[in-house]
């Protein structure tokens, strides 16, 4: 069963006279497992079908269907909810808090969903130690690398245990080694637990490693395979 | 809410700098506000009690009449009320007067005066008229028509001790008596204009010189132990002696009642300006604090933060920010005053214009304790008020947005 689809999905814009269509008429379904790169040109309308697709933006026309729930029809604070169950997010600067240790920052969602002390601690190591951070657990963002912090917030993506997790170019302020790293941490969260991931991104070396690509352009679907 | 706590205190210090100045601001404006409301609190409680102790006392009982026109004909019989308040032990002390208006003079000067005949030991009680003097003796037991006068009539009048004064005045058939008055001595008042006018002759001599028995007196004036007692006193004396015109210190001296009834309103209006001052230092460090965070706002709200979650992080930390500078400022003025109180604050260079309006120049700052707590409660109030904006900022954020903005 599809955990995510989208039926005529479109977001219009209002650029003075003109009307421009960021998403347009998008029919989507994305399976349990799936590791998803969504492709195309800047502009092409990659993140605002992210964003729809995360609860991050509302349609202005057509239906998302997360987790067989309509998300385009919840209020605002059950949305927020929503995503914080069942989206984890990784973003392309990271958008770690400053101000709390690795750790700290993966507990930090569990928190908000209410985890026990002991549930939170010992599931914020477990993922940092999968993202290969057990060293780095106590340092704060500014500590650690480019790298690091990706890692660290795949590892915060995880720890609500979501549906699957949307990536906005993750790798797009990552040098080499670091991009390579993480799309291996990435890919086997994928293949061993069976996580779901969806990214938008330009970068080749995430697109090779995908196993589903959607070729986006002008908002509309060109490819799908 | 405790990772709303930790990571709003955590985010105080991420600008150390920016908080440490607002937090200093917030401590510097309470206690400038509360020292300067303490001064001016002080000033007015030292005229209001130099005015009481020097000149009008508690209560003053007079003949009705007197107090249309002040004629010497209007004396009453001390010796009822006498009777009556030597029993009452609520009074710390009180004295009979007899008045006259008149002129002074002397080769030198002429002046108008205020001739007041004081029973001495009485009167050394009352208004401690004994320690003000600065030169000479208080009406020596032998002698005829010693007089006191001020340091600032005597330096009009180029008198010295011993000088001969010459005293005009009318009695109650309009006759005018001319009479010398040898000087015993000077006095110091708070108020250099009471030292020109006011002169103390002994109650006898003057009574004498009036043509009045000794028990007939335009004025009883009485210092109370406690201030509750005055208006309570007031009205008991009132219904014994009905035919006599009972004033209170508010009655006498409106305009000084008036200064003591608005003055908890001038300090809470003090401190309110300094607070709103503070409020905008307070909207506009939090402001920036948000806008300079926008996108990490979004992104938590992306992550599931909810909106109240996030409003309650940035009110909670505006109130840290006020919790650390607010009760240190608040501790620091209480400690200000508190020491101000017992050393005073010595404004001699001042002396003159102080003197001017009845005050002395140690000004000794006090607050009613009332005033800490109504002060902390401001505190806090005008933080809340100031918190709003910029946690309604952050709630009207809009995650995507933010985002973009990367």
């Amino acid at each position: 069963m599809a955990i995510i689809e989208t039926k005529n999905l479109s977001r219009l814009y209002q650029d003075g006279d003109h009307i421009i269509r960021a998403v347009d008429k998008a029919n989507l379904q994305i399976e349990a497992g799936e590791f998803t790169a969504i492709v195309g040109p800047s502009g092409s309308g990659k993140t605002t079908l992210l964003n729809l697709i995360g609860g991050l933006d509302s349609p202005s026309e057509g239906e998302v269907i997360v987790d067989g729930k309509a998300i385009h029809q919840l209020k605002d604070n059950a949305l927020i909810n929503f995503r914080l169950q069942h989206i984890g997010f990784v973003f392309q600067a990271y958008n770690l808090i400053p101000v709390l240790s690795a750790q700290e920052n993966v507990e930090f969602i569990m928190l908000l969903q209410n985890a026990s002390a002991r549930e939170r601690k010992s599931r914020a190591q477990e993922l940092l130690k999968a993202v290969g951070l057990e060293a780095q657990m106590h340092k704060r963002p500014a500590e650690l690398s480019g790298g690091q912090q990706q890692r660290v917030a795949v590892a915060r993506a995880l720890a609500s245990k979501p549906s699957f997790v949307l990536a906005d170019e993750p790798t797009a302020n990552l040098d080499s080694k670091s991009t390579e790293d993480l799309l291996d941490i990435m890919h086997k969260l994928n293949q061993e637990e069976g996580i779901t991931f969806i990214f938008s991104t330009h970068d080749q070396r995430v697109i090779d490693r995908a196993s589903r690509i959607i070729y986006v352009e002008d908002g509309q679907i060109k490819e799908n395979h | 809410m405790k990772i709303v706590l930790k990571i709003a205190w955590r985010n105080i210090w991420r600008n150390k700098l920016r908080s440490a100045v607002v937090v200093c601001s917030i401590f510097l404006g309470i206690w400038a506000g509360i020292f300067v409301s303490a001064f001016s609190f002080g000033l007015n409680e030292q005229r209001k009690e130099s005015m009481i102790r020097n000149q009008i006392s508690h209560l003053q009982i007079h003949n009705s009449a007197w107090l249309d026109q002040k004629e010497v004909a209007y004396t009453f019989s001390a010796t009822a009320v006498d009777a009556y308040l030597n029993k009452d032990p609520r009074l710390e002390a009180f004295a009979t007067r007899t008045k006259a208006s008149g002129m002074v003079s002397s080769a030198h000067y002429s002046g108008a005066a205020q001739i007041i005949g004081v029973n001495p030991n009485a009167e050394a009680a009352l208004s401690h008229l004994e320690e003000k003097l600065t030169e000479g003796e208080y009406f020596p037991e032998k002698g005829r028509n010693p007089v006191l006068i001020g340091r600032a009539l005597a330096k009009k009048l180029e008198a010295k001790i011993g000088s001969r004064i010459i005293l005009n005045f009318s009695d109650g058939q309009g006759n005018i008596i001319s009479s010398a008055f040898k000087v015993k001595g000077f006095y110091k008042d708070v108020s250099s204009k009471m030292e020109e006018l006011n002169l103390y002759v002994r109650q006898s001599d003057l009574q004498a010189l009036l043509g009045l028995e000794p028990v007939q007196v335009h004025e009883i004036a009485a210092l109370l132990k406690e201030d509750a007692d005055i208006e309570i006193l007031q009205q008991e004396l009132q219904a014994n002696f009905p035919a006599l015109a009972i004033q209170s210190w508010k009655q006498l001296s409106p305009e000084l009642a008036y200064a003591d009834d608005i003055m908890t309103q001038m300090l809470y209006i003090i401190i309110g300006i300094i607070m709103l001052a503070l409020s905008f230092g307070i909207i506009n460090t939090m402001l920036m604090a948000v806008l300079e965070r926008r996108k990490e706002l979004g992104m938590l709200m992306c992550v599931g933060m909810s909106r109240t979650k996030v409003f309650s992080m940035i009110m909670v930390e505006t109130f840290y920010l006020a919790l650390l500078g607010g009760p240190l400022g608040i501790l620091f003025a209480y400690y200000s005053v508190w020491q101000g109180s017992k050393s005073g604050l010595d404004l001699a260079a001042f002396s003159d214009g102080l003197a001017s309006y009845g005050i002395d120049s140690v000004i000794y700052p006090a607050l009613p304790t009332s005033f800490y707590w109504g002060t902390t409660l401001l505190v806090f109030l005008m933080t809340l008020l100031a918190a709003i904006y910029p946690a309604r900022r952050a709630l009207k954020l809009n995650p995507v947005e933010t985002l973009r903005t990367i």
